[in-house]
């Protein structure tokens, strides 16, 4: 097992190394900054804005307001506050009306009693004056029978200004947080297998094609190489992660947001859903490494890659498909089969762990199913790619060379 | 130590590669495995450091079951390859370490080996910056780490000029000095002959001779003569032998080969001196009569032709066959 560390030392140094992952990396961090600080920035320029045009409709209205005219034919609006705001008071109805048809002014307001009144225009609506008046003058009303009757009217505030929340609650689901969370679980694992299976393929043909796996096998077994190399692609995918995060983090906290707010949702994680998600997530993002150097070793050109890991790229797009339609529907059938299914569970049982309330049974025998499967792909890969690590020639066939395996005709 | 293959048999699909393959290497004296393209040596090679599994056979080595990933092998395989996209002293680090050496051996060894080889200065660059001639360099280099015990070369000297094969040279010898068991694969006979004590030929899939190249020589050479005339072309002289042929009623061919210079002639159950006069007699004027000293590339003709000519038919274009089920079927 020496070997199986010095083979990840040097490949894991060698991803790092590499200046398309430091590139990649340095990207990734880059959208990330400007995901949390582009948002960010409009929220708080939307806000001051909103600071701002607030208070300009009182302004407006104030000015409005004071541009028009009234004339008082009742003794019993004398106290009415809202009267200081109009500048003009006329004698009588006709000279206001004189007034507005001379476009002197661009309003005229008759207030025959308390609860009467008359807003005159020459044309030109003005709803808003209207309706403010209109409420000024039933607020006037309430504040004296309030006081005539020595009601608190704060009271009456209270009594009307109840809130009643109403929420509706599935026990079988989960809040909003988590959906979050199955989301970044999905997208963040779907990037990783594709990404890092590649890489791992994308090295296993360069060696061949290359012909440093000749070397290399003569110095040490193919095991080691295999399980060296993809616990090394792996971790420099996890290392990729990681960095995300942090940069996420402090992004977040320099941008002056709630981080604990954003995040709050994932605190309500139980023991069961993180170690579903760790046990499914490192598990079937090995397997999937492990299925892609064997896919790797096939081929003796890099360029043919392509065309190895075609089937098994297009069975984890499915698994992502369906475990992102699933979360509209958690409870959906299809995602339920999807769980216990090897090469789908890895999305799909977190998934379904994260957003529903399902039994721990469900996950066990889902688990057994997924470490099961674990052992026979890391064997069969390794079998496989002890098989193609030194075939030079055509694209060796997946069926063929299983059925060679199979029959132990490889050893 | 001793390397002893024993009846190795290894097939590809239904092409039968190897034929109870035999030979044996002993430490401190180089082998020069000799062949045609197709021949079977890479096999061979690939049975011996476990790349490939024989079908039956065993590799021994002081009558213990080899295993060469236990003991420090250096190896160069015909088909070359390190990381181009990889720092030099890195990789090195790594095969030596790969080999059984710890971090700082491997790094003293290869440190040595590229200032031994004038190629210090490229110690941190990439591979893919030297020129072909200093990558195989670097290769070479990689056989040579932390001081193997058995060191396999695989058509060593391809690709490298006569400068850098004298440095390559000097390494082979020192491995030799040091009592290294050396196996090297040519076709380059000058260069097998010029270190090599033994050899090993194999032909289409068959070991026609394994032993020291002294004897090889010398049984090839046994009763046989070099004969140059110089009032005589080599026709007329052969005319003139033909006639000896029948007048001391010789019932073999007395022609055994002949080069550009000279005829070179099978005297068994004949006295030398009988012979000599009898082609005085013919007025021929010897220019040279003496033993006759195959090279290299004569035992290698001498052999394989030999051996073209049991299996004719038998096994035509086996090589191709072979080398195509080296390389693509399995």
């Amino acid at each position: 097992m020496r070997n199986s560390g010095l083979v990840f030392s040097f490949e894991f140094k060698s991803i790092l190394r590499k200046k398309s992952y430091i590139a990649t990396t340095i990207i990734l961090c880059l959208i990330v900054i400007a995901a949390v600080i582009i948002p960010s920035y409009f929220a708080k320029k939307e806000k001051s804005s909103e600071d701002v045009s607030g208070s300009l409709p009182d302004e407006d209205l104030s000015n409005t307001l004071a541009e028009g005219g009234y004339y008082l034919a009742t003794d019993e609006l004398n106290d009415f506050s809202l009267l200081k705001l109009i500048e003009q008071e006329f004698a009588d109805e006709d000279s206001l009306k004189t007034a507005l048809a001379n476009k002197e002014i661009p309003f005229g307001v008759v207030f025959h009693s308390v609860s009467d009144f008359d807003f005159l225009v020459n044309g030109e609506q003005n709803p808003i004056a209207s309706t403010f008046i209109e409420q000024q003058l039933l607020n006037f009303n309430r504040m004296n029978y309030f006081e005539a009757n020595k009601i608190d009217p704060e009271l009456i505030d209270e009594v009307y200004n109840v809130q009643v929340n109403v929420t509706s609650v599935d026990i079988s689901q989960k809040g909003i947080g988590n959906f979050a969370l199955a989301m970044i679980y999905t997208f963040l694992l779907y990037m990783l297998i594709i990404m890092y299976g590649t890489t791992v393929s994308t090295s296993v043909a360069r060696e061949k094609d290359n012909r440093t796996m000749e070397l290399l096998i003569a110095n040490t077994k193919a095991d080691y190489l295999i399980i060296g190399k993809t616990l090394a692609a792996g971790l420099a995918g996890l290392l990729q992660i990681l960095s995300l995060i942090i940069t996420l983090l402090i992004t977040l906290k320099f941008s002056g947001q709630e981080i604990m707010s954003l995040i709050g949702g994932f605190l309500e994680l139980n023991t069961t859903t993180t170690i579903t998600m760790i046990l499914f997530g490192l598990t079937g993002y090995i397997s999937y490494l492990f299925i892609y150097a064997a896919l790797g070793a096939l081929v003796s050109k890099v360029e043919d890659v392509n065309y190895s890991v075609t089937p098994v790229m297009l069975i984890f797009i499915a698994a992502y498909l369906i475990t992102m339609l699933g979360m509209e529907n958690p409870h959906n059938s299809l995602l339920k089969v999807a769980s216990y299914f090897p090469l789908t569970s890895v999305l799909a049982m977190p998934v379904r762990t994260i957003l529903l309330n399902i039994s721990p049974f469900e996950i066990i025998i889902s688990a057994a199913i997924m470490l099961v499967s674990i052992v026979v792909f890391s064997f069969l890969a390794i079998r496989i790619y002890r098989l193609g690590s030194l075939n030079y020639g055509n694209r060796m066939k997946f069926g063929k060379t299983l059925k060679i395996i199979l029959r132990g005709e490889d050893s | 130590m001793k390397l002893k293959l024993n009846n190795i048999n290894k097939s590809f699909g239904k092409v039968h590669v190897l034929h109870d393959v035999c030979f044996e290497v002993d430490s401190g004296r180089a082998m020069g495995f000799l062949g045609r393209n197709g021949s079977g040596k890479t096999t061979s090679i690939r049975c011996i450091m476990d790349i490939f599994k024989p079908d039956s056979g065993e590799i021994l080595l002081d009558d213990q079951p080899f295993k060469p990933r236990e003991l420090k092998v250096g190896y160069l395989p015909e088909e070359r390859g390190m990381y181009a996209k990889e720092p030099i002293i890195e990789q090195l680090i790594y095969f030596g370490q790969l080999k059984g050496g710890t971090k700082q051996e491997s790094k003293k060894s290869a440190e040595e080996w590229l200032e031994r080889f004038e190629l210090s200065e490229y110690a941190t660059k990439n591979l893919e910056v030297l020129s072909k001639g200093n990558q195989q360099k670097i290769q070479i280099i990689q056989a040579f780490l932390n001081e193997p015990e058995m060191i396999i070369l695989d058509e060593p000297f391809s690709g490298l000029d006569p400068v850098n094969a004298e440095l390559f040279k000097d390494a082979i010898r020192d491995a030799i000095k040091k009592n290294k068991l050396v196996i090297f694969s040519s076709h380059q006979m000058g260069y097998v002959e010029e270190f090599c004590d033994d050899i090993t030929l194999i032909d289409k899939g068959e070991i026609l001779i394994n032993g020291p190249l002294a004897d090889v020589k010398a049984e090839m050479s046994h009763d046989k003569y070099r004969v140059e005339a110089t009032n005589l072309n080599r026709e007329q002289l052969k005319q003139v032998l033909r006639q000896i042929e029948s007048d001391l009623n010789i019932e073999h061919d007395l022609l055994a080969n002949e080069d550009k210079i000279s005829l070179i002639i099978d005297l068994s159950n004949i006295v030398p001196n009988n012979f000599l006069q009898k082609i005085i007699a013919a007025d021929v004027q010897i220019k040279n009569f003496s033993v006759y000293l195959p090279t290299l590339t004569d035992v290698f003709l001498h052999y394989v032709k030999d051996h073209d000519l049991q299996t004719n038919g038998t096994k035509a274009n086996d090589s191709e066959k072979i080398q195509d089920a080296e390389h693509v079927a399995k």
